[in-house]
């Protein structure tokens, strides 16, 4: 199989030739923050992580053709036995966990934490919208603590 | 040439926590990362959110990576959805046509994938080759070096005669077809998708 990849000696070796010649130079600062995205690794087991099932933005083409008439961008992060739905807002992040139960939400950024809030009974949440790049939110309910994926806003 | 240990290696260190080893997989793929991004129009900006959401999902998945060989396939695929889902943000509040409410920008998915399988190919390669015995992989550097260096050139530098160099280079090429780099890439050919 990887021979027909590669009919001869030759082609692979040119192939090679190319891939080491490479793609050129990386821009530090991209290099350094993903070195420093280590930091980040989530070492604390009890943590559940809720992974992004749906992003308004990836998933529904109307509303990026029709974008004048497109409420607020919408994203869902799925856990084993909870869901927490997020608007983003020109101003404001809308929240909201279910099944519906309060809980402390805090909003981090690569750069540290850059808001917190208390959700209600019905797990609404509100936040300030950080500015653009990667953010994920941490949730402490009364049984669980809860991160989400990281999605840029 | 410094070996720095293999994938798999890597991912488990990385994995108990080893920063170093993270910075050599960070070292190995960004130039992946970097071109895959090349292919789409991203602002200087855009590209750094794509990158380190990235890295940042990395970060949090490397433990579930079953197959560590399949990390350049998963890299490939999460960097180009990051960067649709960019675009697509961005996208809405600029480029979309008002008169048809078409996209400006539309990728060509077929070439995209072209472009995206031999970038994959080449990442496999320069891994394959990190994989190989000193000996091997030091003829095959020189090989590539460019000007070219005749043969009498590395006969002296490597210390073998100039008729073996042939067959050492048959044998080295040999050798890198059966490194688990690129055999990964041929086990990884139906495993395109973002999994969890």
């Amino acid at each position: 199989m990887t021979g027909a990849r590669w009919s001869g000696d030759d082609a692979l070796f040119q192939e090679l030739k190319e891939a080491v010649s490479g793609p050129g130079e990386v821009a530090d600062r991209m290099l350094d923050a993903a070195k420093a995205a280590f930091t980040w690794r989530t070492v604390d087991t009890e943590l559940e992580l809720l992974a992004l099932a749906y992003d308004s933005a990836l998933h529904d083409e109307a509303l990026v053709r029709g974008a004048a008439l497109a409420g607020p961008r919408v994203l869902i992060f799925e856990g084993e036995s909870i869901s927490l739905g997020v608007e983003v807002g020109t101003q404001v992040l809308t929240g909201q966990l279910v099944p519906a139960q309060p809980g402390h939400v805090t909003l981090m950024t690569p750069h540290g934490w850059v808001g917190e809030t208390e959700g209600d009974d019905a797990g609404f949440f509100l936040l300030a919208r950080p500015s653009p790049g990667p953010v994920r939110l941490r949730c402490h309910t009364a049984d669980s603590e809860l991160i989400t994926d990281w999605v840029p806003l | 040439m410094h070996n720095p240990g293999t994938v798999p290696e890597l991912v488990a260190a990385a994995v108990q926590g080893d920063q170093e080893a993270w910075n050599q997989i960070v070292a190995r793929y960004m130039p992946l990362v970097s071109s895959v991004m090349s292919k789409y129009r991203l602002t200087a900006e855009d590209a750094q959110d794509v990158s380190q959401t990235l890295w940042l999902r990395l970060v949090e998945h490397l433990s579930e990576i079953r197959e560590p060989r399949a990390l350049p396939a998963w890299i490939v695929t999460t960097t180009r959805n990051e960067a649709l889902r960019v675009l697509a943000t961005r996208q809405r509040c600029v480029l979309v046509d008002p008169q048809t409410g078409s996209d400006l920008e539309t990728p060509d998915h077929c070439e995209l994938d072209d472009e995206l399988l031999r970038e994959e190919r080449q990442q496999a390669l320069r891994d394959g080759l990190a994989e190989l015995k000193p000996h091997h992989r030091e003829l095959l550097v020189l090989l590539m070096t460019d000007p070219p260096m005749s043969y009498e050139q590395i006969s002296q530098q490597l210390g073998i005669s100039v008729g073996s160099i042939g067959p050492t280079r048959a044998r080295a090429l040999e050798q890198l077809r059966s490194t688990s780099a690129l055999k990964g890439l041929l086990t990884t050919r139906n495993d395109y998708e973002y999994r969890r």
